[in-house]
């Protein structure tokens, strides 16, 4: 059993997708073990709004793919509708576990707004869908056979860094109350840094995890090897990288479970 | 004396006795069983033709009494038969894929259908864990992963080629809350539409354009997904298919090649195996899943899924039996002769599937022999007509009353009728033989053979000593004491009793072995190693005084004067009749006082009892034929001027029969020729027109009823009974009896003719017509000058008549 780190709130970016309630049972869980607050957040996304403000755009429903016109105040209420829904399920999660909450609802882009709502102690939950791009098409319409995130392993990125260790505590916390494998992905550019990262973790963590070497720390070879490993949670350092769009939106588009930035 | 007058019997023509000494045994320990059944030779030579006749509508009716070894010699016969034959088919029921509620019939070798019934129980077994297995399998998965990888990539792709071609136009795909949709990007950002106005008007119109292209290109990907879906779910059902048609396959293989001369289950297993590639999914259910309330109700209720479907109802198991069944039922209810289908309580439902059906005594006995009952068999409600229809189709349809008679329509099982070969034996007594003959048209059509069983033979020296192993062979069946020769002969006696007859021995097997029994009983009482024949005696005494408690009562009423039963003395017009009363198996004789009274009349004989419906049919017929006697003999050739009364005395029921007839001739003579009857007398017998007597039954215990009565107040050694001389041949009387008359303190005469009666009751001649006319002072004479004097003195009312209607009003008497 390692220590689990002391935090601020659990931040969680939440929609009502299958992997915002993934997210919204780690991130009370979370919130549980550390007694922290749980914060939800619900973004309404400035893409859509303007694609709702613009004046040819047509939506393609799934059922009747013939284009109709985009109508503003409905999209709008859509949004309000997915709103509440969000906050209700939070309310009812917080209850269970007896949590302090708290729920806002921010316009804007996901990044920026989650990231202006964490401060540095804070945890970060990432739960929502993709909205921009092929794979909300290819996640709605391609049937694929059911798995079992939630009893995937828990992979962590651990970069021999201060807050790469809090990463690591958490993770193996993670892994612990979840009875669940920690898998970590050590970012080395040689074999040489990897056995260092490894010797390193597996002195933190009083055991040999299973250890997987990352040629470099962009955000997509993260991605594509929680993938491979078939995550259940994604924990990682939530640094400057991921502030910027494009980071984020690679967390947000390539990984399937939910995903836990360490501040 | 004109009519030849009777000597009294001696005590050999009142007792046939059975000679121990032409026995050459001492106790029936020495001598065999007996191997058949005694003089039924007619009866086994048919029931012998029946069960060999193996053609429609030859089944047998057996007749006899009850008790008198039908049951016995049928079975003996129907296992000498069943013995040459080969054991018949199982018969199971299987459920019919094609139609459900018709369950399929499957005829199978001997033995074969417990194999099928095992084979299929252990082929879902084995299923259940294969097919499981081999969805779980690395392979499996395998194929399953390239088939959903293969339309995964298929529809991926086709998504990315409109995803790049958004890229490639400057155009992003958005997920909106009830779809998708194309708009314009920066950076990978949506363009506000703040931005989009600042663009240029051409260039707001290409992104227009390319937005339009865009969607008509995603929406020709949408349209294509149900399609990519359905194949998709295609080519898995396919997978699925193959994979269980691999696990299932050469299992049924395996069936079909042991079935392989059964065309029905080849059909049966084909769909088996239909069945099992079409509902695979509760093959992969869990074993320790609940079973859904829908699969309960269904009757399946085991754990995964309903398996009950591939099971089979062996209704008929012959695996055991190396002959054809013979089946005796004993309770033949409409359910237990053609079978039912039971239904069972599942939550407040009731609910039934072939594995309900139950057999009845007819596909037990398919292949072989039924024994009913045939008085059981029609006291129970739908049982005749439905053995009947069932023989009359050869086939067992299982229904319900309600079904067969339409009253009910409601969905049922309807099983496959099963094709029936039966012999059927129906047992029963002649009466209902001959009233099915006469008023059922089809009973003649199904049971063509009669096998009529005697109930008597001869007695013979030849018969004596069958009758010997008899006794023999139920005291060993019973494991009784051995009988002396003594007593086996006072056995056979007793058989002649209970026969009635002097000359003949009762057949009736269970009456000999009820009083063997009870003989070894007091046997047993007496310390003795045999059964001798006072145990006989001492069996016989007690089962009559178990049973003669209203004899002993109607005996002391006499006795004591409330019932008058004169006899001493002498009585113009009064005879001592003699009836019998049966109660059960007991039967015994009582006098009844008989009197006649005559006056001017026109020739009717009154019957009283007749008058008040005391008097049955044959009673009034024997009263009727002696009015015609007095009318042929007195008054041929001039009216019978008579009004006479009859009367059985102080009898307050029935009087039924013509054995009284002969005592009601003596009563009404006695009263005409006004001469008295000797009381120490009774008279038993019947009369034809001619004044011949003739025989009556029950004379056995009517000579002992009035002896009795004698007995008890003291014989004088006049006193007797007058029997028809036809009846000489039943004598069997008791010892008591017997003893009394070797003794001369009691009588018995045998008479052929009225006129001997006469004379032994009265004590004076009968007198011989000559020239038509009577010797005066004769009986017979003194009835005809009474009849005479009567018809004058009616003629001379008549002319009286005459005259006074020619002047006045006129009185006719109102006897005439």
């Amino acid at each position: 059993m390692t220590e689990t780190t002391s935090c601020g709130r659990i931040v969680l970016a939440l929609d009502i997708s299958p992997r915002s309630y993934a997210a919204l049972e780690l991130a009370a869980a979370l919130a549980a073990e550390l007694d922290a607050e749980l914060t939800g957040l619900f973004v309404e996304d400035a893409d859509l709004l303007h694609v709702g403000g613009l004046p040819f755009t047509r939506e393609i429903g799934l059922f009747c793919p013939a284009p109709r016109p985009f109508d503003l105040r409905q999209l709008e209420l859509a949004l309000h509708r997915e709103a509440e829904q969000a906050r209700r399920l939070l309310i009812q999660a917080a209850a269970r576990a007896r949590l302090r909450w708290s729920f806002q609802v921010m316009r804007g882009r996901i990044a920026s707004a989650l990231f202006a709502l964490a401060a540095g102690p804070d945890l970060v939950v990432l739960g929502k869908r993709p909205r921009v791009g092929v794979r909300p098409l290819r996640d709605t319409l391609v049937q694929r056979p059911a798995r079992s995130a939630a009893r995937g392993p828990v992979v962590a990125v651990y970069d021999g860094t201060p807050s790469g260790q809090r990463t690591l505590q958490l993770a193996a916390h993670l892994a612990h109350t979840r009875e669940a494998e920690l898998c970590l992905l050590l970012p080395a550019a040689s074999d040489r840094a990897f056995v260092r990262l490894a010797t390193a973790a597996a002195a933190q963590l009083q055991g040999g995890p299973a250890c997987t070497r990352l040629p470099g720390d962009d955000i997509a070879g993260i991605a594509a090897a929680a993938r491979h490993l078939d995550a259940g949670v994604l924990v990682l350092n939530g640094d400057d990288r991921l502030r910027g769009g494009a980071g984020f939106a690679t967390l947000l588009n390539e990984v399937d479970c939910p995903v836990l930035l360490v501040g | 004396m004109n009519a030849s007058a009777p000597v009294p019997l001696t005590p050999a023509q009142l007792y046939r006795r059975c000679d121990p000494a032409q026995f050459g045994f001492e106790t029936t320990a020495e001598i065999d069983d007996l191997g058949e059944i005694i003089g039924q030779v007619r009866a086994t030579h048919a029931a012998q033709f029946g069960i060999g006749m193996r053609r429609p509508g030859y089944n047998l009716y057996v007749m006899g009494p009850s008790g008198s070894g039908k049951r016995t010699l049928i079975r003996h016969l129907l296992e000498q038969r069943s013995g040459q034959e080969a054991s018949p088919h199982d018969w199971c029921y299987v459920h019919n894929f094609t139609h459900p509620h018709k369950p399929r019939a499957v005829r199978l070798p001997a033995g074969m259908g417990a194999r099928l019934r095992d084979d299929m129980q252990q082929l879902v077994e084995e299923l259940r864990a294969t097919i499981p297995a081999v969805f779980e399998g690395e392979e499996y998965r395998h194929r399953l992963s390239q088939i959903t990888d293969e339309f995964g990539e298929l529809q991926t792709r086709a998504f990315e080629q409109v995803g790049e071609e958004a890229v490639r136009r400057g155009i992003v795909l958005l997920r909106t809350p009830n779809g998708f949709s194309f708009a314009p990007a920066r950076d990978g950002e949506v363009m506000s539409p703040e931005e989009f106005a600042k663009l240029p008007p051409a260039e707001q119109r290409r992104i227009e354009r390319d937005t339009g292209e865009l969607q008509e290109m995603l929406e020709k990907v949408i349209h294509q997904v149900p399609g990519w879906r359905r194949e998709r779910s295609a080519r898995i059902r396919q997978l699925n298919e193959e994979v269980v048609l691999f696990a299932v396959g050469h299992l049924i293989d395996a069936l079909r090649q042991e079935y392989a001369e059964f065309p029905v289950l080849r059909t049966y297993l084909d769909e088996v195996q239909r069945n099992i590639i079409g509902n695979m999914d509760d093959f992969r259910r869990p074993r320790d899943e609940v079973p859904s309330p829908a699969a309960v109700l269904m009757g399946g209720g085991e754990g995964g899924g309903d398996f009950s479907r591939f099971r089979v109802n062996l209704l008929v198991d012959h695996g055991q039996r190396e002959a054809p069944p013979i089946i005796d039922e004993e309770h033949p209810t409409v359910h237990n002769l053609i079978g039912r289908v039971d239904y069972l309580s599942q939550f407040g439902a009731l609910v039934t599937n072939f594995l309900q059906i139950k057999p009845g005594a007819l596909h037990l006995a398919n292949g072989g022999y039924l024994l009913l009952d045939a008085v059981k068999l029609l006291a129970q409600p739908f049982s005749w007509e439905a053995l009947k229809r069932a023989l009359a189709t050869r086939k067992i349809r299982i229904e319900s009353p309600g079904q067969m008679y339409g009253l009910i329509s409601t969905g049922s099982l309807e099983p496959e009728p099963m094709p029936l070969e039966v012999k059927v034996v129906l047992l029963g007594d002649r009466l209902l033989y001959y009233l099915l003959a006469e008023y059922d048209a089809e009973f003649a059509e199904l049971f063509k053979v009669a096998a009529d069983f005697e109930d008597e033979v001869p007695r013979s020296a030849e018969n004596d000593l069958l009758y010997a192993r008899l006794v023999a062979t139920l005291a060993r069946r019973d494991k009784l004491r051995p009988f002396d020769r003594g007593a086996v002969a006072r056995l056979i006696e007793q058989c002649a009793r209970h026969a009635g007859d002097a000359e003949k021995l009762s057949t009736h097997v269970e009456s000999l072995a009820d009083l063997a029994r009870e003989a070894d009983y007091w046997a047993g009482r007496n310390g003795r190693a045999a059964v001798a024949a006072e145990d006989i005696e001492r069996a016989v005494e007690a089962r009559i005084h178990r049973a003669d408690r209203l004899r002993e009562r109607s005996q002391e009423a006499i006795l004591r004067g409330t019932l008058v039963i004169d006899s001493e003395g002498a009585q113009v017009g009064q005879v001592n009749g003699l009836s019998v009363f049966q109660l059960g198996q007991f039967a015994f004789g009582q006098p009844s006082r008989i009197t006649a009274t005559t006056r001017l009349g026109s020739g009717n004989v009154v019957d009283l009892q007749r008058e008040v419906r005391l008097g049955g049919p044959i009673h009034s017929k024997g009263v009727l034929i002696l009015s015609a006697f007095l009318a042929t003999r007195y008054a041929a050739e001039r009216p019978l001027s008579l009004a006479a009364s009859l009367v059985f005395e102080q009898t307050y029921g029935q009087v039924e029969g013509d054995s009284a007839s002969l005592a009601e001739l003596c009563a009404l003579l006695s009263s005409l020729a006004e001469v008295p009857i000797r009381q120490c007398f009774a008279v038993t017998g019947s009369v034809d027109q001619f004044g011949r007597v003739q025989a009556i039954g029950g004379v056995n215990e009517k000579i002992e009823g009035f002896f009795d009565i004698c007995n008890r107040r003291g014989l004088s050694g006049e006193q007797g009974v007058l029997i028809p001389a036809a009846n000489v041949d039943h004598l069997m009387l008791r010892r008591d009896v017997v003893a009394a008359a070797a003794a001369a303190r009691f009588l018995v005469h045998a008479v052929a003719t009225v006129d001997q009666a006469m004379e032994l009751l009265t004590g004076g001649v009968a007198g011989q017509a000559t020239a038509g006319r009577y010797p005066a002072g004769s009986i017979n004479g003194r009835v005809a000058a009474r009849l005479q004097r009567l018809a004058e003195l009616r003629h001379a009312y008549g002319r009286n008549d005459r005259d006074e209607a020619a002047g006045k009003d006129g009185n006719r008497d109102g006897n005439d």
